[in-house]
Order: C-alpha cells, then structure tokens, then sequence
C-alpha cells in the first residue's frame, strides 16, 4: 500500500482567477527521495501542504488524498503532527522559542512526549546533526544555515516517516546548501524516511533523489525515476525546464553530436557523470583549446576609490573589513563573492554610506570628496538589500514605485518593461520572490542612480527570473549605470559580471575579469566550467558552450 | 552550564532572593546593610561579575550622592547639628539616614547582579511553567520576538535611509510622518513572518494535546537543605531584629548607640543566612582545588 496517494486534485484559493492545482494525481511509496521542480507559482508549495494535515490551505478543493490508506483528514492530528513533517523556506520565522535546545523540544512538548522519552530522543538526534556544541545557544546568534539545520532536527525529533521541505535552500549560500543536500541523504539512506523536496535549483539535490517530478501551472507535467523523467524531456525536444536542470544534464540535452547508443543510465547529473560524458563525445563537439573568444571590457573612468578602509561592528568586535583597497570603475558590473561572514555585505553597505569605516576613505569621481551627504547619496545610489521585507514599506506595489520615482510618468513604463502591471494593486509581500526582486529594481532604478548595489539579488528565485534579473542589469549598464552586486551564485556570476572580486579575511584575496576569474578557481567557479575545463579552459557558462556548438 | 548557587532547584533560590529583599527592607540598618553588601560583593566576584560590579557601583554614584545630600538638606530631623547651611542646621542624624539609604540602594543593585545570573528568564520560566504554562509559554516566545523586532527596526532605519526616508533628519512633521511610515513597515512585515510562524507551530503540534515540559527539577538533599537552613537563619533572624526593637522606629533605631542581646543574635543569623550562596560556591571552589 502507498503511503500518500494524491487521487485527482484540484485547488482553487479564495478569490484566485485560476486554480493553484489541476487535476493533480501522485502515489509516494515509502522510502523514496522525490525532488519537485517548476517555476515559481506552479503549484509546488501548494501540492506539499496538502499532504501535510496541519497545513492544508483554505479554498475550494476537489478529489482525495489519503495517508496510509484512511483519508487525510479523517486521520488523527496528533498522529499527522508527528508521522508528517515539514520544513519551510524562511529559517528565522520557522523559530518560536528562544534557545536551541528549548526550540528543539518544542515540537516533542506539544505533543505531549514524557520527559524521559524526550531526553532519550534529543540525546539520539542532537549527535546525528552534530549540535553538541551549540545546543545552549540563543536563537538569535545563530548563522542561517544553523537555524534551517534546527528547524530541521526539530522536526525530526518527532520521528517522521515523511518529511516535506518547501524550498529549504532558498535563503541559504552553496556550502551550506551542500551540507544540507548531504544531511538530506543520510536521513534517506539511513533512517530510511520518505523525502519530498521542492527546489528551483538541482544542481546538488538532483543526484540524490530517487524520483523528480516538473510541476507548471498547477499539473504534474513530468514524473518519474530522474533519469526517466530526464528522458521523456528529450524525447519531447521540451526545452523549456532546462534550466532547472543540472548542468551536466542541460549540457547533454542540449548537445547535438549525441552517441546514437546512449542509455538512460548514462544521462549524467553530476559534474564527475558530466565530465565523463563530455570526455567521451565524438570530435567536433570538443573544440581544440582555447577556442572561446575572450570579450574584452573597456574600463571606464574610475568611480569609487577605497583605500585602506576597515569596519568592526563594536570595539572588542574582530574586523570585518581590514584595511581593504578596491578601486571601481564607471560602466563595469563588478561582482563581489566570498564565503560567509567575508564582509561582502558589510562592504555594500560602506559603498552606500549605510555604515561609516572607522579607518580608511572611500573618493568619489569627480568630486575627489571623501563624504557625501545622505541627499547626495539619495540621487547617486540605488541600493537593493539582501532581506527585501526592509525596502518595501508600501502597502501595494504601484504606491512603492511612485514613492521611489524621480519622475511619475515612468513608472508605467517601467511597470511594462518589468512585467509588473497584473500585480500593480498587490501587497508587495504576496509577490513571488522573482516579482518582489523585479519590484525592488524597478524601484532602484526609477531613482535614476549612478550607481547600483545589489545585495543577493537571486537568492530564491527560480532561473527564469534569473534570466530576467540578468537582462535587467544589462540593460541598466547599457544606460551608463555602474553595478556592484554581491552574490553566492558562480552561474548568475559569470553571466553578469566584467570583473569579478574575491574577499576573504576582511580584504580583497583576487580580483580580475570575469573569465580570468572563473577559470583560476576550483570551487569558486562554475560547474560547467568544471566538467569542460580539461577542453575548453575558457569556457566558464553554458552559452559558451552553446556558442561552441552553434546553437542558441 | 550551572554552576555553584546556580545549581540550587530554582524555586529555593527564587525563594532565598525573595526573602533576601524583605529581610533588607525590614533591617533598615546601616550595619546591617553593610554586611550585606560586602558579602553580595563578593558573591558576584564568585560568579565571574567583576565588571559588572565596577560598572554598577559607577553607576550608583550619582544617584546615591543626590540622595544623601537631598536628604542632609531637606530633613532637619535630630539632636546633632553639625554645621550650618545658609541658617538652616545640617543634622548628623539626616546625614546618617541619608547614607542608609543610598547604601540600601547600592546592596539592591549589587543583589541583583547575582540574582540575575541564578536566575536566568529561563530558570525562572521553568520554575512558573507548571504554575502558568500558558503564560510561561507567551513570556518565552516574546523572550525571542522581542530583540528580532528591535533588529527589524534597525534594519528598516538603515535601509530606508537611503530611499528618503530619515527619522534623524528634517523638520519635525518630516520626522513624524518618516517614522510612522517605519513603524507600518514594521508591523506588516512582523506580521507576515508571525504568519510563517504560527504555520509552523502549527505543523509541529501545537495545540493538538495537553503539553508536556521537557526540563523537571527535582529537589535534591542540598535543595532540602538551604531550604530548611534559609528559613531557620532568615526567619529567625526577622523575629530576634523584630523583638530586638523595642518598638522603635527603624529611623529611632539607626541612631541609638548600643544593642539589645535579641539584635545581636538578630545580626548572626542574617550573617549566617547571607553566607548561604557564598557557601555553596566556595564548597565548589574548594573540593576543585582539594581535586587538582
């Protein structure tokens, strides 16, 4: 007997035009690692709470969905509490309690667990997440990562028998996605749990799953093993959820001198597979070396000056920035990267006078002044934080692009241009994470700034706002505006940037055009130019290599 | 984790505290006061406070100067003139009392350093969870929320400096109108994530059975122990300062010269009593060394 059996559903919410679900129809057998991919709105997060009982959003709702043979909201809630966990986006808000361990008991309180049962169970599931060390912790001094890894044993705690996650990644940097993707497959392997993931990116996750199935607008459009799956999308020339694929796999999709013979086993989803596969393609797909143009950027006139400049956030507080010099150029997209805690952000934020360096001077072009006051700063900078929830203070989107607006009669333009006029009236808060990114650019460059700093610009959005995110800033540089952004994405990274800058240890460890910059790494570069480097060195993005093989 | 008087069950040591802070109120006694300051001193010393001390004691100055210079000044109470201010006499007895009481203050302060640091919010919250969970539970939530909406809030001021919006810079209806903006900012976005939270009390169980609580202090030998001790030397110690007294006032007392035997026993017992937590931390301090 399956363990949830999904029979025929439909979902429409309250006073939405179209349903969320459609006919949506899936059997989940225990113990498999089913990973959900789509774009944002498909349905994802909305076919995940209606497997989980406490969750099951309010609206009108066709067919049946039954856990363990008995309808699901027949089921007792203290068993659903328990046998079904879930996992959700945002890490911080997921966190009730004030200590770790009070957090991590939580869960086992309301369920009423005697206290000896409960000891037993944390002192089994704490070493298995390996929190010994910061077990008496305060919530808040916790890293983002530490907090979704809480979130997460929490609910492990009450012994599950399937865990759901909703874009768990979203908001966390690529090492500790992979910590997470590893700690993912031991609880498959070894504790054998049932594992439903939704994710936008799959690069890692994809090769641990047993299952993957492709939701758009609300219908399952691809289910099945992930090789299969995989299959079905090249039998069908559907191009269109390429991006949400691996990079290897987007890569032997794309390819067209194919081996006739190949087998669904050798689709290749990692960047080992990948680097096998490429290795072993007929001749005029391996391009002889260094065959990839190189684009030259000219550099403009120097911008910004910093020299010297070192911030602490409190006077025993260790340096975040030491003695950092970096000199930006006018029309150049430099991207900032580093792992956490590097002071990227921090960086940022004494670019846009947010936070003052105790040490050093930051010198504007032209003015050779070393501090401009906060109206000057108003009409040079536009600056998009990392956690839109503190730039949106409107209550729709519209009134948040007039407030921000040099000039009112643009902000109809610009709502076109961004693909924001069906969401004008909406509170900026309901938008998708794509939509709310776009709003908050529109915004930035409706001030008409000199400058832009973007902070993560996308951390949780799915590829094809990506896309758009990139075209965006392409066309900002194209009107003469200088961008710094600051990203943990190596993919969006490479597509964006002249001049890429490493920080590590509070100061500037390299910097140099962007595909001087990829090539010379190991980890800090892209995965494609990972699984091609050995023949095609310069190659750092996918469109590299389309452009190779003459494809679009 | 707990150590010395921290690992006394936490409603003998909230009841020592209590009893503490009634005892000093009652001996209203410049002797009296002073041993209790040296010894909180040195008890917060024991528990690792030395610069909170400092800082406290720095901080006591002014208001304790203010107060025995108010009270020389304004209470012309007593037999004793020192000397004279613009005609009006200064009394040895005001000036006395007003020393009593800045020093009252300074033992308060210097109390609350180690009260503070045996009785964390959280074993305070242990302690009334079985009395109040429901408000235990809501006091423990808001322990959390409430430095996330001073973080939101500083958040908001820094970002939306830069987007024309400053609560620092302006005319005054500016101002206004910028923080309230701020605070509207703020309540939507607390309330979209109290959203998220509620979701995932919800997924996790809440509400489905009666809760139960994961940390159950019970009463070891030692807890019995202070407890029957404190009560002994404390208790006794207010009923000998009480017949000790004669009826006097607390103000008649301070400055009579000689005591009765009942306020000598009275002063022994509360010496006793005040020694209880520097006991049981140097007994700690002592069986580590003897160990090494």
């Amino acid at each position: 007997m399956a363990l949830l059996e999904i029979n025929d559903v439909s979902f429409v919410y309250p006073d939405a035009e179209r349903p969320a679900l459609l006919g949506v129809s899936a059997v989940v057998e225990e113990g498999e690692f089913i990973v959900l991919g789509g774009p944002s709105g498909s349905g994802k997060s909305t076919l995940l709470r209606h497997m989980k009982k406490q969750l099951l959003p309010a609206g009108r709702r066709q067919g049946t969905i039954t856990y363990d043979g008995v309808a699901l909201d027949e089921q007792p809630d203290a068993r659903m509490a328990q046998e079904v966990g879930i996992v959700l986006q945002n890490p911080e808000s997921q966190i009730v309690m004030d200590t770790v361990w009070h957090e991590l008991v939580f869960a086992m309180e309301n369920i009423g667990i005697h206290p000896e049962d409960m000891h037993r169970r944390v002192a089994d599931i704490v070493p298995f997440f390996g929190m010994e060390t910061w077990l008496y912790q305060p919530v808040r001094q916790l890293s983002g990562g530490q907090k979704q890894w809480l979130n997460l044993a929490s609910v492990m705690l009450l012994h599950p028998r399937v865990l759901l996650l909703d874009e768990p990644f979203a908001q966390l940097d690529p090492v500790t996605v992979r910590a997470f993707v590893q700690l993912l497959q031991h609880i498959h392997q070894e504790l054998g749990i049932t594992i439903i993931v939704s994710e936008h990116r799959l690069e890692e996750l994809l090769p641990c799953a047993t299952r993957l199935m492709i939701m758009d607008c609300g219908s399952v459009i691809y289910d099945g093993p992930v090789r299969d799956s995989i299959c079905k999308m090249k039998a069908k020339e559907d191009k269109s959820f390429l991006p949400y694929l691996p990079s290897a796999t987007q890569l032997y999709l794309a390819c067209p001198y194919q081996v006739d013979d190949i087998s669904t086993e050798s689709i290749p989803l990692t960047v080992q597979e990948g680097k096998k596969w490429f290795a072993a393609l007929p001749a005029p797909a391996l391009p002889e070396k260094n065959k990839v143009p190189i684009r030259s950027e000219e550099a403009g006139e120097p911008l910004i000056w910093c020299e010297n400049i070192s911030f602490r956030y409190g006077k025993d507080a260790p340096d975040v920035l030491h003695r950092l010099s970096i000199t930006v150029y006018q029309g150049e997209c430099l991207v900032i990267m580093g792992g956490n805690g590097a002071g990227k952000s921090t960086f940022l934020q004494c670019i846009a006078g947010l936070v003052i360096p105790q040490r050093g001077t930051i010198k504007w072009q032209g003015q050779q002044r070393t501090s401009l006051s906060m109206k000057e700063r108003q009409g040079l900078i536009g600056y998009v934080p990392q956690n839109l929830f503190s730039y949106f203070i409107y209550d729709t989107v519209e009134q948040e692009l007039c407030h921000a607006a040099v000039d009112g009669s643009l902000v109809e333009e610009m709502m076109v241009r961004f693909g924001l006029r069906e969401v004008k009236g909406m509170h900026p808060y309901d938008c998708s994470g794509g939509q709310q990114q776009k709003i908050a650019l529109a915004c930035a460059l409706l001030a008409r700034p000199k400058l832009l700093l973007l902070d993560e610009p996308t951390k949780g959005i799915d590829p094809k706002a990506k896309q758009d995110v990139i075209q965006i800033i392409r066309t900002a540089r194209e009107e003469g505006m200088t961008v710094i952004l600051v990203t943990h994405d190596t993919e969006f990274a490479a597509q964006s940037a002249t001049r890429c800058a490493m920080l590590f240890d509070g100061g500037v460890a390299a910097i140099a055009p962007s595909r001087v910059f990829f090539t010379g790494q190991l980890f800090y570069t892209t995965a494609v130019n990972r699984i091609v480097r050995q023949h095609v060195p310069d190659a750092v993005t996918i469109k590299d290599i389309y452009a190779y093989w003459s494809i679009k | 984790m707990s150590r010395g008087f921290s690992t006394v069950h936490p409603t003998v040591c909230f009841l020592y505290y209590l009893l503490l802070f009634a005892l000093l109120m009652l001996a209203f006694h410049p002797v009296i006061l002073f041993i209790a300051f040296i010894s909180g001193v040195w008890l917060a010393a024991l528990q690792g406070q030395g610069g909170s001390i400092r800082g406290t004691l720095r901080f006591c100055l002014l208001p304790s100067g203010i107060v025995i210079v108010v009270h020389s000044v304004f209470f012309n109470v007593g037999s004793t003139p020192l000397f004279a201010i613009g005609g009006k006499p200064i009394m040895l007895e005001a000036i006395t009392y007003g020393i009593t009481m800045s020093l009252a203050l300074i033992v308060l302060f210097v109390w609350f350093l180690s009260y503070n640091q045996t009785m964390t919010a959280e074993r305070f919250l242990c302690m009334a969870a079985p009395l109040l969970p429901q408000v235990a539970l809501v006091t423990m939530i808001s322990l959390r929320f409430v430095p996330l909406l001073k973080e939101r809030l500083h958040q908001l001021v820094l970002i939306q400096k830069l987007r024309g919006l400053d609560v620092y810079d302006g005319s005054m209806v500016k101002r206004a109108k910028a923080g309230a903006q701020l605070l509207h900012a703020l309540f939507s976005w607390s309330l979209q994530e109290a959203l998220e939270t509620a979701d995932s009390m919800k997924a996790r169980g809440y509400g489905v059975t009666k809760r139960s609580t994961y940390i159950s202090w019970s009463m070891t030998r030692q807890d019995w122990l202070v407890l029957v001790y404190m009560i002994v030397t404390g208790g006794g110690g207010a009923w000998c300062w009480l017949i000790g007294g004669h009826g006097q006032t607390a103000y008649e007392r301070m400055i009579r010269v000689g005591w009765t035997i009942a306020e000598w026993g009275s002063i022994v017992l509360l010496v006793l009593f005040l020694c209880i937590p520097l006991v049981i931390e140097l007994k700690e301090r002592w069986q580590w060394h003897c160990w090494k």
